[in-house]
């Protein structure tokens, strides 16, 4: 059984409690929403989808928690989900619109240069667009990792994956995010 | 880029106001909607009209047109004269076999005759 933070084990203690099970589901809404719509934002840029997918994620979650046996903690098993949802919805928009991969990406990059709900200047547009020449999957890891500051060991646990594969991801990423900056000058 | 400081870390996104308070109230709406049972639809009324229908449907398919139409080939042939089957079966290309031409010849007296010669050449 892994270890659970305070909150966690508080949020678990009121969930399997009858008579406590809305305010404990309540708690664990409110502490990981937004952790949640980040990770996911991150990876579908557009801000209803993001929303669409948080709901769904807590939705799976409020459904599947009394299945969830402590093996791993809370937090990485509702990451787990999240990083899911996020893989099936792109997925299922390069299947819906029977898009090559480059076409998702391209797509994704037409928000990014919309402006709608980004605040940033030209480098940091500019490596959003670079990140989205990474696979799906390094960009998640990428994501979790520069951006949230994540340990390895635990996207690890999130994406099933050995720290020693995920450095080696991350390195790759970095390269090529990199050489694709270099390559429009912004170095 | 782990301690590369020439790339922002800063999240550039952004949410619309009081975003995040909408959310909560959100999920907490959807997940207190009471789940469709799967076995909804099987108690509905559209289902239970569809059935209604279904049965209908299959009792005159199986007890009313069969009345209607009847299949037993005797009963269908009783209904046509013998002029009419005649004529049919020398309109239609069916092979010429000596056994029709044999029957069309006679009469019935005359085949009466010939099956009794037959009995009385085998008893005799």
């Amino acid at each position: 059984m892994a270890d659970t933070s305070p909150d966690e084990a508080l949020i678990l203690e009121k969930i399997r409690n009858s008579e406590t099970r809305d305010y404990g589901f309540n708690l664990l809404v409110r502490n990981y929403n937004k952790r949640v719509y980040w990770l996911v934002r991150k990876m579908v840029i557009d801000h209803d989808d993001a929303d669409d997918i948080t709901q769904e994620v807590f939705i799976k979650i409020h459904k599947h928690i009394d299945g969830f046996r402590e093996s791993s903690k809370l937090f990485t098993w509702i990451y787990r989900i999240a990083t899911n949802e996020c893989l099936s919805f792109l997925r299922s928009k390069r299947r819906k619109f029977l898009l090559p991969i480059h076409n998702v990406e391209y797509e994704l990059g037409k928000k990014i240069d919309s402006g709608a709900g980004l605040n940033g200047d030209e480098i940091e547009i500019k490596l959003q667009k670079a990140l989205l020449t990474l696979p799906e999957k390094q960009r998640m890891v990428f994501n979790m990792r520069y951006f949230e500051e994540m340990p390895y060991e635990q996207i690890a646990e999130i994406t099933g994956t050995s720290v020693g594969a995920l450095k080696a991801s991350h390195h790759h990423a970095v390269k090529k995010i990199e050489e694709h900056l270099e390559l429009n000058n912004q170095f | 880029m782990e301690n590369n400081d020439k790339l922002p870390r800063r999240n550039i996104f952004i949410v619309p106001d009081s975003y995040f308070d909408s959310l909560e109230s959100e999920i907490r709406m959807k997940i207190s909607k009471p789940e469709k049972s799967p076995y909804t639809f099987f108690f509905s009324t559209r289902f239970r009209l569809a059935m209604v229908a279904s049965v209908v449907v299959f009792a005159i398919i199986f007890f009313i047109l069969p009345n209607e139409t009847p299949t037993d080939p005797e009963a269908l042939l009783a209904g046509v004269s013998d002029e009419e089957l005649t004529r049919y079966l020398e309109e239609n290309t069916l092979p010429e076999s000596d056994d029709i031409l044999y029957f069309t010849e006679y009469n019935e007296d005359e085949i009466l005759t010939i099956e009794l010669d037959g009995i009385n050449d085998s008893i005799l």
